[in-house]
């Protein structure tokens, strides 16, 4: 059955009976489940940047597209909730619209484009650029949670790194990044330490959103659906992205560039090959802060 | 029309999600749908987390058969103290017991016990020990009503040796709910 299909099938079996999905329980996961995920999430919660072990569930969408996300949403969102889902900062991307139109489905809830008045917001690889208040949770979808796995390939031993804090291989990799390049080339992912104990990874999120991890207002929960964890960031907590002194963390560098659409200069920016002469445009990654803007 | 039976969990859990991510605030459980006796926001709050996956236990008195309740809405099973996730302390002091309590490995330190205490009374100011650490913007001070006055210091040694420790949850006759997780220090008092 397509994913359309099974929508369709579902809003018909709605509107017949009284149950939100036919069939389904309200959030679509069994009770085990759900208390499961919020018995890590609590747990992540108090230990931030440790990454907490869970029964991942099997959803309606393939592991690897958002499934430890869903998850995390799907346990802690109300009717009461206004969701936003982003995929790589857009609104509008098919990955994004279907878990949105899922969500919506088995947990009845309002979908917003607005980062601002969204209650849960559920990301790929962005933060928004609009700074998240207190009451708000923002939860990031990770392929890879564990930071350590670039320079150590067993899951017990990246284990034992993070219980006795050993992190010297870490170092070494970004020293010798510099020793090769000159500076440290990790775009991506890149390494942060969370409240002074745990190496994190911050999930696929560029550097420029690295910097709103630290000493938010916002409370952040990281899914790793195909890799059954989950960690989080309370809000008011430190995350230092891993620097030395005479190497420091920066950001992209879009200086002399702005989004072709609303003229933002200010925002982490997508470049664009615009037609067969291979133009490049630039054009926010935030889609709805640009609608916002050019509306 | 759907019954707010089918999302009450939902509801309580983000309470104590914003409670447990802003350690020393006070937050209110939401009253949706009343359960009989004399430990409603208690059994309300378990009922989100607990089920038979988890063991739990009791310090302090089994008043009205407490331990009886919480295993008929949860499933959840009971068990000796030191091999408990939940510990539930019913009169606000866990009468020198937290040194058994589980406190997780440092490989998974996510093993360590959520202590539940039963308190009269929350208020988010003019309480004796000062709380700061993740979550908590500058310093807290919450006040915690019929917590045992040496309970807060004994809860400073067991969590000393972070990421080991437990995690804390008062909850008033209110259904008042305030939380100090093992990452939150607790100052001199």
């Amino acid at each position: 059955m397509q994913m359309h299909e099974w929508l369709e099938q579902e809003d018909l079996l709605r509107k017949k009976g009284d149950s939100i999905v036919g069939g389904y329980p309200y959030g679509f996961m069994d009770d085990g489940a759900k208390k499961d995920i919020r018995r890590s999430i609590l747990k992540a919660v108090a230990i931030p940047g440790y990454q907490v072990p869970y029964g991942s569930r099997e959803m309606p969408i393939a592991r690897g597209w958002g499934t430890g996300g869903i998850q995390i949403t799907l346990s802690l969102i109300t009717p009461d909730d206004i969701l936003k889902v982003i995929d790589q900062g857009c609104d509008g991307s098919v990955n994004a619209v279907n878990i949105k139109k899922f969500i919506q489905a088995v947990a009845d809830v309002q979908i917003t484009n607005d980062t601002l008045a969204a209650t849960v917001v559920q990301t790929r690889h962005r933060i928004p650029e609009e700074a998240m208040s207190a009451g708000q949770i923002l939860v990031l979808q990770v392929p890879y949670p564990e930071a350590l796995r670039e320079v150590e390939a067993s899951e017990a031993e990246t284990r034992r790194m993070h219980a006795e804090a050993d992190y010297s291989r870490m170092w070494l990799y970004l020293y010798e990044d510099i020793v090769n390049y000159g500076e440290i080339t990790i775009s991506y992912r890149y390494p942060v330490t969370v409240n002074g104990r745990y190496i994190m990874d911050p999930s696929p999120i560029p550097r420029w959103d690295v910097p709103k991890l630290h000493m938010a207002e916002t409370l952040f929960l990281f899914g790793a659906g195909r890799e059954k964890r989950i960690y989080a960031i309370p809000p008011h907590t430190t995350v230092e992205p891993l620097e030395f002194e005479d190497h420091t963390f920066r950001v992209e560098d879009f200086s002399g560039k702005s989004c072709a659409r609303c003229g933002a200069t200010d925002t982490f920016l997508d470049e664009v090959i615009e037609n067969a002469g291979g133009d490049r445009v630039h054009y926010c990654s935030d889609s709805g802060y640009c609608d916002k803007r050019s509306a | 029309m759907r019954s707010a039976t089918i999302h009450k969990d939902h509801a309580t859990f983000r309470v104590v999600l914003q409670a447990m991510s802003h350690p020393g605030t006070t937050c209110q459980l939401p009253v949706l749908v009343p359960i009989a006796g004399e430990h409603a926001p208690l059994i309300q709050l378990l009922s989100c987390l607990m089920d038979n996956e988890v063991s739990f236990s009791i310090v302090g008195d089994d008043a009205g058969g407490l331990a009886s309740d919480i295993s008929m809405h949860t499933g959840s099973i009971q068990s000796n103290i030191s091999e408990s996730n939940f510990v539930i302390a019913t009169k606000g002091t866990t009468s020198g017991q937290l040194s058994l309590i589980k406190r997780g490995t440092l490989e998974y330190p996510d093993g360590g016990a959520t202590i539940v205490y039963l308190v009269d009374e929350i208020a988010e100011a003019e309480g004796t020990a000062e709380l700061s650490g993740p979550g908590i913007n500058g310093t807290v001070r919450p006040r915690i009503a019929g917590l045992a006055t040496s309970e807060l210091r004994e809860l400073r040694e067991i969590n000393a040796e972070y990421p080991l420790g437990v995690d804390s949850m008062f909850l008033d006759t209110n259904g008042r709910i305030t939380c100090i997780p093992r990452s939150t220090q607790i100052g001199e008092y």
